[in-house]
């Protein structure tokens, strides 16, 4: 069983757009990360590329997924207008 | 002269190089135009030093411009941005800093993200380069994404994320990008703002005030019943002396008094509280080094502690994954006080010592 050194509700990591990743502090100077695409997949752990600690990420997929999808559908619908 | 060790991902260590990790105590090559170090702070991924001149350098992650310069640098350099300011006090969260003036005034800089330097967040964003508040502030302590000062007349004031009650401002204030009073009828004198929470010292009153997450029982109060707390709760915890330091780590509380106690509660998964025995919600542990050594000074970490003892010696415990403790980096926890294997001339002594998140310096002076 994995040990999490904490819980933490997705609303708590920094998004960064660019990279698409889930980012929170570790305790170890570097942070903890999880991609929007693993989190689509169903993915609750994070990792942090500097140590060994992972947390469990806090977080609805259904509406993870919904959010997302009415994201693409807009951005979708913004290119049919430009045609 | 200045010796660092732990964590370097971002070269927070100052030693010119970036690495996982340095595992032991090594010197650093460099010389503050002849000054001595009087202090140092260190965040997640950062760090400052300030000279005997009040002088400012910093070293180590920049993303969010913590180190208050132009490019992220692995040695310490003087920040010019911030030069003719005498600063008498600094102090890192995450990926923030400030320092407070000789007039008592407060500069801060680095991530508002969460207000947690107090500035409006519609017109002041993510990344602050130094700015001057007209704030007053004596004592000054960074969080994760909190930051807290207590002023001369005694008031802890506070601005940042509040999620977890770590703001104490109540349960429908939830966050600031202002410095807001915290209502305590005592005088404080100390406090400390760990990763969700905030303590505080009342020396008129000799009582505690505790505010912010309890998941691990680090307001000293239990851990299903309160959980979280919104605004200060009072805790007198019987000590009638005055205290040299009140620090914290993450999730975890160090209590170090006049008579050379040091008390720790909170979170003890990796021996932060330096024991391997289970510790209940609301249990202090009284830390002592062995063979009666008395303590000279005492740092924390995110999750490890560093102390120095009056022969020269220095003991840590808590996490030590990344050597954070200087000690055997096989040994990913420690749970009592342990020596940290360290040759030091006869003529030296050790006088300063600081922790960041992972990362450790000591400064060791030659006996004049």
């Amino acid at each position: 069983m994995t040990i999490f050194h904490d819980e933490i509700e997705i609303e708590d990591f920094d998004y960064d757009e660019e990279d698409e990743m889930y980012y929170y502090p570790c305790p170890c100077g570097d942070r903890f990360q999880i991609s929007k695409e693993e989190l689509m997949a169903g993915e609750e752990v994070a990792t942090c590329p500097s140590c060994s600690l992972v947390v469990k990420v806090i977080y609805d997929l259904e509406k993870f997924k919904a959010e997302y999808e009415e994201i693409v559908r807009d951005d979708t619908d913004k290119e049919t207008v430009k045609v | 002269m200045l010796w660092s060790w732990g964590a370097n991902s971002h070269g927070q260590l100052g030693l010119c190089y970036v690495n996982e990790q340095v595992e032991k105590p090594t010197k650093i090559n460099i010389d503050f135009h002849g000054n001595k170090v009087k202090q140092i702070a260190c965040g997640g991924g950062h760090t400052l030093l300030l000279d005997t001149e009040g002088k400012l350098y910093s070293c180590g992650w920049n993303n969010n411009l913590q180190t208050a310069t132009e490019k992220e640098v692995n040695s310490f350099e003087r920040t010019w941005r911030l030069s003719g300011i005498v600063f008498t006090n600094i102090a890192c969260g995450w990926d923030f800093s400030c320092g407070v003036t000789d007039d008592n005034f407060l500069f801060v800089w680095g991530s508002n993200y969460y207000g947690q330097l107090g500035l409006p967040r519609n017109e002041f964003p993510d990344s602050i380069k130094p700015i001057r508040l007209q704030v007053n502030a004596c004592e000054v302590s960074m969080g994760l994404r909190h930051t807290a000062i207590v002023n001369s007349k005694g008031e802890v004031w506070i601005t940042g994320c509040g999620k977890h009650g770590q703001l104490g401002l109540g349960s429908d204030k939830l966050s600031s990008d202002r410095f807001v009073k915290v209502v305590i009828t005592g005088k404080i004198t100390h406090v400390a703002c760990g990763q969700r929470h905030t303590v505080s010292w009342s020396s008129d009153e000799k009582a505690l005030y505790v505010w912010g997450d309890n998941k691990h029982g680090q307001l000293l109060l239990q851990k299903d019943k309160y959980p979280k707390i919104f605004s200060p709760q009072k805790i007198d915890i019987d000590v009638r002396q005055n205290v040299k330091k009140l620090l914290s780590g993450w999730s975890n509380v160090l209590l170090w008094l006049e008579d050379g106690t040091l008390l720790a509660w909170g979170r003890n998964n990796y021996g932060q509280l330096a024991t391997d025995q289970t510790v209940v919600a609301g249990q202090r542990i009284n830390i002592k080094l062995p063979e009666g050594r008395h303590i000279k000074d005492v740092a924390i970490g995110s999750e490890h502690a560093l102390c120095l003892a009056t022969d020269n010696t220095i003991w840590a415990w808590g996490w030590n994954e990344h050597a954070n403790t200087g000690i055997n980096a096989t040994q990913l926890h420690i749970s009592k006080p342990t020596l940290v294997p360290f040759n030091i001339e006869s003529n030296f002594t050790i006088t300063q010592l600081y922790c960041g998140s992972a990362h450790n310096f000591i400064v060791i002076e030659e006996d004049s």
